[in-house]
């Protein structure tokens, strides 16, 4: 793998995508949202702050994951199809350096859409607080805001590295089917799944509940929500655990999807 | 002896459920193909012949059932060989949102030029294509023959040692044929190593030295172009006659003369030159019209069908 290439093939991705309509309809969209924080009446703030952050990070994990398939699910399928992967792959590029490439750029753009959109949500929280209360608690209500997006945005990246697992074997609506049932068996908590383990005395069912807690990723580490909305504590420690199990899990997956993608005729 | 391309036992089974609704295809069997460096080589065959399949197989682009492939030498697919082989594709999309210079220098970035010598590199390179005052216009904005001569652009762009081109005119205009062979004409000249495929017979025999022709994925023969046109001993004339009765049919047919009819009562007939005499004397002793006799030289074309009746009837 050459690191260049890929950098060249994730700008040219970003580049791509950027021109793509879906992403200024997104933006309007959370450019509402931004608007709408003045219409909130700040001597009310005790019952309207977490009701705000509620709306507003449960809309970015919205757009965070609306985006990440909306890019994801085409992109490698359309260079396929479209054959505009020939004059590439035939330059002096591995494989490696195109399918990194391909994630890097759609990231990179999900990060972006991501960064405004965060920007945009910690600026109204902060006008919701009262301007007479202190630094301190005004960064304690607004950092947790900045990390849940950070996991947020690492949860998209698991998201992303399943699609492209899938994408140079499959059409995207059966990737997308494919992807959101993992998505969602990912989210059932992990409390369930050992119940379920437990309970399972065929070993079918009891295949079923490895693959659940072993295999398919535990979307529930990045989800931070409820201890941001109550200002409950976050611990730091928790976020970048969860960051790291995140990472972790992209790289075995784009790993696997190297290997697979490394035999397919093109 | 230095292959610029060379490939040993090539097969490739496809059994995909896409195209052959289950059956395996064997698109290759067992090909072996030898081009020397400097050779300007015309891959002959019709359309499903494996032309394609070969040369994604070049380039990597596929994975061959079984066989060897290799490229100056290195393994075919691997990055050090596409250092060393410009590629045009039969079916060639680029992306329609770039301008046709900054694609060109994002293809560029990939070899190993630097920064520097990316431009003029560029600009050369459009100028031989015939392409300099769209080096600002998007891709989307380009018509097919320009399309195709983008697409010579990108594979000459780092000037490889060896130019390999799928179906290079098909799909184009008359003219836009033309600009395109005119420019493949130019890189010969510079003594460029070039293996392309083609359909049409009439295409390769002014620009070729070396012919392959494959069909059914069999290599039937691979040869210079002198080879294949020195095959029949002597020229022929075509001589059309007129009033034709079935007893004047049934002597070509003796002599294994294929005749072909035109309209009712007027045949044609391709005869060897040294008979050329005899034919007609026989005509006029039938009370036949000669109508038109013309020299008709043994062509590519001739002898691609010559081979394939010969493989069929094995
Ligand atoms: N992806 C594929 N799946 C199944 N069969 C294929 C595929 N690509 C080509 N073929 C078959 O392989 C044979 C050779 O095709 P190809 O190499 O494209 O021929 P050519 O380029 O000489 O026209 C044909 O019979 C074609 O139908
Ligand atoms: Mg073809």
């Amino acid at each position: 793998m050459n690191f260049k290439h890929v950098i060249r093939i994730a700008s040219i991705t970003f580049e791509e995508s950027y021109r793509k309509k879906f992403l200024y309809i997104l933006l309007f969209l959370s450019a509402i949202l931004m608007v709408s924080a003045f219409l909130f009446d700040p001597f009310n703030i005790g019952q309207q702050l977490p009701v705000v952050k509620d709306i507003c990070l449960t809309g970015l994990s919205f757009f965070g994951l609306t985006l990440t398939f909306a890019l994801f699910l085409t992109a490698i399928p359309n260079e396929i199809e479209k054959k505009t992967l020939y004059p590439l792959l035939s330059k002096p590029v591995s494989r490696s350096d195109y399918l990194w490439g391909k994630f890097l750029g759609n990231m990179a753009m999900v990060f972006i859409n991501l960064l405004v959109i965060t920007l945009e949500i910690t600026f109204l929280i902060n006008k919701l607080i009262p301007s007479d209360i202190n630094m301190a608690f005004r960064m304690a209500e607004l950092k947790p805001i900045i990390w849940s997006a950070f996991l947020l945005f690492v949860e998209c990246g698991v998201v992303g590295a399943l699609i492209v697992l899938f994408s140079p074997f499959m059409s995207y609506p059966v990737n997308l089917v494919l992807t959101l049932l993992m998505y969602i068996s990912g989210n059932v908590s992990q409390g369930y799944i050992n119940f379920i383990a437990a309970e399972q005395s065929s070993s079918l069912g009891a295949m079923l509940a490895i693959v659940l807690k072993y295999i398919l990723p535990n979307f529930e580490y990045f989800h931070i929500k409820n201890s941001v909305v109550h200002s409950y504590i976050v611990d730091p420690v928790y976020v970048s655990g969860s960051a790291l199990y995140g990472l972790v899990y992209i790289m075995i997956v784009l790993l696997i999807a190297d290997i697979l993608f490394q035999r397919k005729d093109l | 002896m230095d292959y610029a391309i060379k490939t040993e036992n090539l097969v490739k089974v496809y059994t995909g459920k896409k195209k052959s609704a289950g059956k395996p295809v064997n698109a290759l069997v067992d090909l072996n193909l030898e081009v020397k460096v400097g050779d300007i080589y015309g891959f002959i065959g019709p359309n499903g012949a494996g032309k394609t399949t070969t040369i994604k197989s070049l380039m990597g682009l596929i994975r061959p059932t079984s066989g060897k492939a290799f490229i100056m030498g290195k393994p075919a697919g691997s990055v050090e060989a596409k250092q060393l082989v410009g590629y045009l594709s039969e079916v060639a999309y680029y992306y329609p949102f770039m301008e046709v210079g900054k694609l060109l220098d994002f293809y560029c970035s990939f070899y190993e030029i630097p920064r520097s010598q990316r431009k003029s590199k560029i600009e050369e390179t459009l100028a031989l294509v015939r392409l300099s005052d769209k080096i600002n216009a998007k891709m989307s904005e380009l018509s097919k023959g320009m399309m195709q001569r983008f697409g010579i652009a990108q594979a000459i762009i780092a000037k490889p040692p060896l130019l390999i081109l799928d179906e290079l005119t098909s799909g184009l205009d008359p003219i836009a044929q033309k600009e395109v062979k005119d420019i493949v004409l130019d890189l010969k000249k510079q003594g460029q190593t070039i293996f392309f495929s083609s359909h049409m017979m009439t295409e390769v025999e002014n620009i070729c030295d070396q012919i392959g022709i494959i069909y059914s994925g069999v290599m039937l023969k691979s040869a210079p172009l002198d080879a294949f046109l020195k095959e029949e001993s002597g020229d022929f004339s075509k001589i059309v006659f007129e009033e034709a009765s079935d007893s004047v049919l049934a002597k070509f047919k003796e002599k294994k003369i294929d005749t072909e009819k035109i309209r009712a009562g007027v045949y044609s007939a391709v005869v060897p030159d040294k008979d050329l005499e005899d034919f007609i004397d026989m005509l006029r002793a039938e009370k036949c019209r000669v109508s038109e006799v013309n020299p008709r030289r043994y062509s590519l074309e001739d002898a691609f069908f010559q081979l394939i009746k010969e493989s069929e009837k094995k």
